[in-house]
C-alpha cells in the first residue's frame, strides 16, 4: 500500500470520528485555512476547515447548485467563490447536497482580516447559526523583504515586526480564552511548546522530501499523490501519526528514487502547478504525460510546509506561532513574496513550464500573478494562465484546456 | 473676471491631484483611513491620490502587470504613477484598510524593485485597524509613530506640534461640510464641492465653501434617496440622482463619510480611536457594525440607490441583508449591479426609470 493510501484511510478514519464527535453534539469550531489551527488542535476542539470542506464539496461535485442558488440569494457574481462556497452552501439549507448530509451549527468561528471578504463571509455565518466569531487582524508588511522563505524561519522577529506579532500574540491569547471558556479546560503552556516542536520536526521532514523530489532526475510522485501526502498530516500536524506519516512518505520517495521509479518515465517537460488545486478535475493534473511527457512535479503544498511553517520559538512558541500565521495567506499570493518564492521553486525543481490558475473571482488569489508570470518567464519558464476557480466548475470546458495546454506543449 | 468660489472648486475638483499647486509639501494618500490633520499638522498638504482625473492613459510598462480584475482606482493610480504625476510629491501614503489601498501600494513597490518603475516619491503604507481593541490601539499608535517618522523624513516636520491646531483646522472644515449638506443643493454640487477639499488645503476648502454656498442654488423637492456602493468619483450618477430627488444620505466611500471619517478627539490617541471605532468602514469589527450602521442611517430613506464595482468583494456580502433589513422598514433597495467605468446615457437612463418606479416618482 503506497503511503498516500495509508493518509487518505487515516483521513477517512478522522473524518468518520470527526464527523460523530460533531454530530453527536460535541462543540466545533469552523476556521478559516490562516488561522492559529494549532490551538484548537492542543486543546482538543473538533475544527472544520473552511477551504477544505470547500473543496470537499466541489470533489463532491455539489458546488454548481450552490454557485447558482448563491446568484439567486442576490450576492453578486463577482464575489469570491474558494472561501464561500461552504457558506452558500450552508445557508442553502438542502444537506442532502452538502457532504455529510451537512454540517451543524458551529460553536465558535474564526478568521483572518487578511483579505476583505474573510470577515464577511464569517459574519454572515455568525449570523446564520449564533456562533460568536473571532477575527484576527491583517495589518500589511510595509517592506515585504522578497527572502521570506529563509528570513522568516528564524529572525521572524525583525523580518515581521515586534507590534504586528505583539497584536497577533494578543489576539491569539483572546482565543485561548474562548476555548477555555468553550471546553472547560486550562491551556497547557509546556505542552503546546513540545506540540510546536514536534510541529517544526513534521515540517522539517516534508521539507527533506520536497529537496528530494526537487533533486531527482525524474519525478518520483506526481501532485495529485504528493497532495494528500502532506495535507493529511498537515490537518493533523504534530500528532504523532503525522510524524510517523511524514517518515513514511519520506522513506517512500526515497524508495522510489533509488529504484529509478518514475511518474513518466519518457519525461521531458517539468511543470509546475501554480495556485490552489483543481478541486473538481484533479485528474487534470496527469493530462499531459502520455501526449508531451510533460509531468507536473511541483505545487505549493509540499514545499510550503517547510517553508511557510517552520518558525524557530525562540523559547515563546505562542509567539512562533503568531509569526507563523502573521503573513501565511499573504506569502502565497502577493507581490514580492510569491514571485520570488516561485522562481527559486522553479529553479531548484529544473521547471520548464508553469501552468497558473488565476481566479478572477477570488481577487486575493487572483492578484499578483502577473508578478509571479513575468518572474517566472524572466527565469526562463515558460507561463500557461488558466483562467478559471478552484471550486467552480461551470466554466471549465477541460477539452478547451486540454487543447489549449497541448497547443503550447508542442512546441517544445 | 476673477474666478468665483464655486468655479475654483469645480476645478479643484476635475483636476485631481495632478492639478494641485501648493507652497507647502505634497503628501498624495491613497484611500480613507489617514486622519488629514496628521498630515496638515506636519506643514504638507494632503492629496487624494486614489481618484483619476479624466483621460488618463494606460502606461505599457504597468500594463502587462495590472490583472483585468484588478480595482479600477488601483490600476488607474499605477498608470498615473508611471507617467510621473506624483513626481515632487513628498512621500505617498497608503490606507490598508481601504479596498484597494493595499494592492496599489504592494504594486507600485515592486514594480520600483523591479526595475518596471524608476524612484520616485517614498511610499508608506498605513495600517489603522478598525476596531476597538486595546490590542489594536497600542498597534495603532505604533503606526501612528511609524507615520511621524515617515513624515519627518520626507517633509523635515512631525505632525506632533502642530496637531492641536491641525485638529481645530479640520474642525472648521467640518463644520462648513456639515453647512453644504445642510444647504439643499443639488447632489451633484455638494458631492463636488465636498470632494474637492480631497484636493485643496483645509483652510482654503472652508472658505470656498462658505463663499460659494450664499450664490448657490437650491435643489428641487422629491424622494429622499440613500445611496450606498463602491467608491465612484463620477458625477454623472449624482445628476442623475437629481433628476429624481434630493440626495439625503450618500455613504459610498467619496459620500458624505468624508472628511466626517477624520474627525474627533482632542488629540492623538483620541483621533486614532475615533477613526478607529467609526462603524461606516467596510472592514470595521466587529464584523456587523457595518451594516448596522448602513442600516441605521438608511432606515429614513424613500428609497435606497446601491451599485458594486465589478470586481468588489465586501459590500456584495452585505447588499441582500441590506436590502432585506431595509425592506423590513419599508425602504426599497434598488440594485443598479455593476457601475460602469463611465456610466454612459443608457444606462443611466435605464438606472433612473428603475429607481422612479421603487420611488414612485413619474418620469
Amino acid at each position: 500500500m503506497t503511503c498516500a493510501r495509508a493518509a487518505g484511510d487515516y483521513q477517512k478514519d478522522w473524518v468518520r470520528g470527526l464527523r460523530d464527535r460533531i454530530k453527536g453534539g460535541e462543540p466545533f469550531a469552523f476556521v478559516n485555512a490562516d488561522t492559529p489551527h494549532e490551538i484548537f488542535h492542543h486543546m482538543d476542539v473538533p475544527m472544520v476547515t473552511n477551504q477544505w470542506w470547500s473543496a470537499l464539496i466541489a470533489a463532491k461535485q455539489l458546488a454548481p447548485h450552490s454557485f447558482d442558488r448563491m446568484a439567486e440569494m442576490g450576492y453578486h457574481a463577482h464575489l469570491p467563490r474558494y472561501s464561500s462556497l461552504p457558506l452558500i452552501a450552508a445557508l442553502d439549507a438542502e444537506p442532502e447536497r452538502q457532504p455529510w448530509g451537512g454540517l451543524p451549527a458551529p460553536s465558535l468561528l474564526c478568521a483572518r482580516q487578511s483579505s476583505d471578504e474573510h470577515q464577511k463571509i464569517f459574519q454572515l455565518w455568525s449570523e446564520a447559526t449564533g456562533a460568536p466569531l473571532h477575527l484576527f487582524s491583517a495589518p500589511g508588511i510595509p517592506d515585504p523583504q522578497p527572502d521570506w522563505f529563509d528570513a522568516a524561519r528564524d529572525d521572524w522577529e525583525a523580518f515581521y515586526g515586534t507590534e504586528r506579532l505583539d497584536l497577533t500574540v494578543a489576539e491569539i491569547e483572546v482565543l485561548i480564552a474562548a476555548l477555555e471558556d468553550l471546553t472547560g479546560r486550562p491551556f497547557d503552556r509546556d505542552g503546546f511548546a513540545a506540540y510546536m516542536d514536534a510541529i517544526d520536526r513534521q515540517e522539517r521532514i516534508i521539507g527533506e522530501i520536497a529537496d528530494l523530489i526537487a533533486a531527482a532526475p525524474k519525478c518520483p510522485m506526481r501532485i495529485g499523490e504528493q497532495m494528500p501526502n502532506v495535507m493529511i498530516p498537515q490537518w493533523h500536524r504534530g500528532s504523532d501519526w503525522a510524524i510517523s506519516h511524514a517518515e513514511a512518505f519520506r522513506d517512500e520517495v526515497a524508495g522510489r528514487i533509488d529504484r529509478k521509479e518514475w511518474v513518466c518515465p519518457d519525461e521531458r517537460i517539468r511543470m509546475m502547478w501554480i495556485g490552489a488545486g483543481l478541486w473538481f478535475d484533479t485528474s487534470f493534473y496527469t493530462a499531459f504525460e502520455e501526449s508531451h511527457g510533460a509531468v507536473f512535479t511541483w505545487s505549493m503544498y509540499l514545499p510550503f510546509a517547510a517553508d511557510g511553517y517552520i518558525r524557530a520559538d525562540h523559547g515563546d512558541p505562542v509567539r512562533a506561532l503568531a509569526a507563523r500565521i502573521s503573513a501565511m495567506n499573504e506569502q502565497l499570493h502577493q507581490p514580492p513574496w510569491i514571485n520570488a518564492w516561485m522562481v527559486r521553486e522553479a529553479k531548484r525543481n529544473r521547471i520548464d513550464a508553469a501552468l497558473m490558475l488565476v481566479p478572477e473571482h477570488d481577487r486575493f488569489s487572483g492578484l499578483g500573478t502577473l508578478f509571479a508570470k513575468h518572474a517566472l518567464e524572466e527565469a526562463g519558464v515558460k507561463v500557461i494562465e488558466i483562467r478559471s476557480d478552484m471550486v467552480d466548475p461551470r466554466d471549465w470546458d477541460r477539452e478547451a484546456m486540454v487543447a489549449r495546454v497541448s497547443g503550447a506543449l508542442d512546441a517544445w | 473676471m476673477p474666478e468665483s468660489a464655486a468655479e475654483r472648486l469645480e476645478r479643484a475638483f476635475a483636476a485631481k491631484a495632478e492639478g494641485a499647486v501648493m507652497d507647502a509639501p505634497r503628501i498624495g494618500i491613497f484611500g480613507d483611513g489617514l486622519p488629514d490633520a496628521l498630515v496638515t499638522a506636519a506643514g504638507a498638504v494632503p492629496l487624494d491620490i486614489k481618484a483619476s482625473p479624466d483621460g488618463v492613459r494606460p502606461d505599457p510598462r504597468v500594463a502587462p502587470f495590472v490583472e483585468p480584475f484588478m480595482d479600477r482606482f488601483a490600476a488607474g493610480f499605477l498608470h498615473r504613477l508611471a507617467a510621473g504625476a506624483f513626481d515632487g510629491f513628498a512621500g505617498l501614503v497608503f490606507a490598508r484598510d481601504d479596498t484597494a489601498g493595499l494592492t496599489a501600494y504592494q504594486y507600485a513597490l515592486e514594480l520600483r524593485r523591479i526595475g518596471i518603475l524608476p524612484d520616485g516619491p517614498p511610499l508608506h503604507l498605513w495600517n489603522l485597524l478598525h476596531t476597538d481593541s486595546a490590542p489594536v490601539h497600542r498597534f495603532n499608535m505604533s503606526e501612528a509613530a511609524r507615520l511621524d517618522a515617515f513624515l519627518s523624513d520626507t517633509t523635515g516636520h512631525g505632525f506632533r506640534e502642530g496637531l492641536e491646531h491641525a485638529l481645530e483646522v479640520e474642525s472648521r472644515r467640518l463644520d462648513a461640510v456639515e453647512r453644504l449638506a445642510l444647504a439643499g443643493l443639488p447632489a451633484r454640487t455638494e458631492f463636488t464641492w465636498r470632494n474637492a477639499g480631497r484636493w485643496l488645503g483645509p483652510e482654503d476648502h472652508a472658505g470656498l465653501i462658505a463663499d460659494a454656498i450664499g450664490a448657490a442654488t437650491a435643489s428641487s423637492p422629491g424622494p429622499v434617496i440613500g445611496l450606498i456602493g463602491s467608491a465612484s468619483i463620477d458625477p454623472a450618477l449624482y445628476d442623475m440622482l437629481d433628476r429624481i430627488g434630493r440626495l439625503s444620505v450618500d455613504l459610498q466611500p467619496y459620500g458624505h463619510v468624508w472628511p466626517a471619517a477624520h474627525a474627533g478627539g482632542p488629540d492623538l490617541d483620541g483621533l486614532i480611536r475615533a477613526v478607529a471605532t467609526n462603524p461606516l468602514h467596510p472592514r470595521a469589527a466587529p464584523a456587523g457594525c457595518y451594516r448596522a450602521a448602513l442600516t441605521e442611517r438608511l432606515a429614513n430613506c424613500d428609497v435606497v440607490v446601491a451599485y458594486c464595482a465589478p470586481h468588489e468583494e465586501t459590500l456584495g456580502w452585505d447588499l441582500p441583508s441590506l436590502s432585506a433589513a431595509l425592506a423590513a422598514k419599508g425602504v426599497p433597495v434598488v440594485d443598479l449591479g455593476f457601475l460602469p467605468a463611465n456610466p454612459h446615457d443608457d444606462w443611466l437612463a435605464a438606472a433612473e426609470a428603475r429607481i422612479r418606479a421603487a420611488a414612485r416618482v413619474p418620469a
